[in-house]
């Protein structure tokens, strides 16, 4: 046993020893949720809403699929912030909580599929809603990048997913309230597709992006 | 009954193992709030407390006694990166233990990853001639007289199951047994195979 070098390194870590403050991740979160809701309604106001939001806000089904967003993103949004700190074996028994969310979300979409079919997906797509899916999602990506690499995580991989889950949800909120298209192929494989394919690349680069 | 129930399903919930030690863990509570405060003097004393807990939380499940020393310094400098994230209106011990199974994973993560460096070619590996050895014949002669030594049905099975590698249904085809009789004759010969050699 080398004590010699273990004594060392405590005393290193004594010398470098700072005044910390503990940040409650609730706080966190909250912050976090408050400036994605400010900057999803900034970015839909300056992209423009939906022409039809007035008939759509009527409409239960456009309601629902909102609410259900909203509350996965926030069940989501908590879930990272929880899993920032090495104690959050106590917040474990609310883990299933976004996934049931996103799993109702996913049965309803099935429905929704089985009933109405897939629908037109528009020519221009690749030019429109990948500009909007941008804007919505960039800045609550690094924020919440910035704000959970304050914290030390001891499970990244879960982290990112729950953090790719919540920018996602928020995202495409973002992109409900600017599309006018409803139907299941713009409103969830065009608009959601490309959260799948930026929530894989994060999922591998986990470890190294929360790496303490 | 109730009660009882409430109460023991709680402590299985909160993992008692951690709490083995609660004045030790207010201790820990207590030196770490006054180093979250800057206190060097309670944070020497904290972290030269959890050196060895540390250390016996990690030895058993490491490779080597020796590796013990580099997992604990790494748990070291995470409690030190991590400091501002232990909020102390919660219990010290279990914040300690996810950091320290945390490293530890990562530390066995790595040490299995650079295994595959480790390889040899299969010419320069010395094996030995087991076939030629005196000892080993030995050894097998032995096993071959405990086998003979069994009643014919056990030695059937086992010729069967272990020597020639047939399945226990293709066995129990071969034998007209049920599959749950061959794996009893076979769990017998085993243990008078096992009583033989000893």
């Amino acid at each position: 046993m080398n004590n010699d070098k273990i004594d060392k390194t405590i005393q290193d870590l004594c010398g470098e020893l700072k005044p910390v403050c503990c940040v409650n991740p609730l706080w966190r979160a909250l912050l976090w949720i408050l400036m994605v809701v400010c900057y999803t309604s900034a970015v839909a106001m300056t992209i423009g809403l939906r022409e039809n939001i007035a008939e759509a806000m009527n409409r239960e089904d456009y309601i629902f699929e909102l609410i259900l967003a909203f509350s996965t993103g926030i069940s989501a949004s908590l879930m990272t912030f929880w899993l920032s700190i090495p104690d959050c074996d106590r917040y474990k028994r609310f883990l299933a909580v976004p996934l049931t969310l996103l799993a109702v979300q996913i049965i309803w979409m099935l429905d929704r599929l089985y009933f109405e079919g897939m629908g037109s997906i528009r020519e221009n797509w690749l030019s429109h809603c990948w500009i909007n899916t941008a804007l919505h999602t960039t800045l609550p990506a690094i924020a919440v990048l910035i704000l959970v690499r304050k914290g030390a995580t001891v499970m990244p991989c879960a982290l990112a997913s729950y953090a790719v889950l919540a920018v996602s949800e928020f995202g495409w909120i973002g992109m409900r309230l600017v599309c006018p298209h409803d139907n299941v192929g713009e409103a969830y494989f065009l608009n959601f597709l490309p959260y799948v394919i930026i929530g894989i690349i994060a999922g591998f680069a986990a470890k190294k992006l929360f790496r303490w | 009954m109730e009660a009882s129930l409430l109460i023991s399903s709680k402590s299985l919930y909160c993992r008692p193992m951690v709490y083995e030690n609660e004045e030790q863990d207010k201790q820990w509570r207590a030196l770490i709030v006054k180093a979250q405060s800057g206190d060097s003097a309670a944070y020497r004393e904290l972290l030269s407390a959890l050196v060895p807990v540390i250390r016996r939380a990690v030895v058993k499940s490491l490779p080597s006694p020796d590796s013990a020393d580099d997992v604990v310094q790494e748990v070291l400098l995470s409690v030190h990166k991590a400091l501002h994230t232990y909020d102390s209106n919660r219990p010290f011990t279990p914040w300690l233990m996810a950091i320290v199974s945390f490293r530890k994973t990562d530390f066995l993560r790595q040490h299995y990853a650079a295994r595959g460096n480790k390889q040899v070619s299969l010419e320069s590996v010395d094996i030995p001639d087991y076939l030629n050895s005196s000892d080993s014949s030995m050894n097998c002669h032995d096993i071959e007289n405990a086998i003979n030594e069994l009643p014919k049905k056990q030695r059937k099975v086992v010729e069967l199951l272990k020597i020639k590698g047939f399945s226990t249904k293709e066995v129990s085809e071969q034998t007209g047994l049920s599959e749950t009789a061959v794996k009893v004759t076979m769990h017998r010969a085993l243990q008078k195979l096992k009583e033989k050699l000893a």
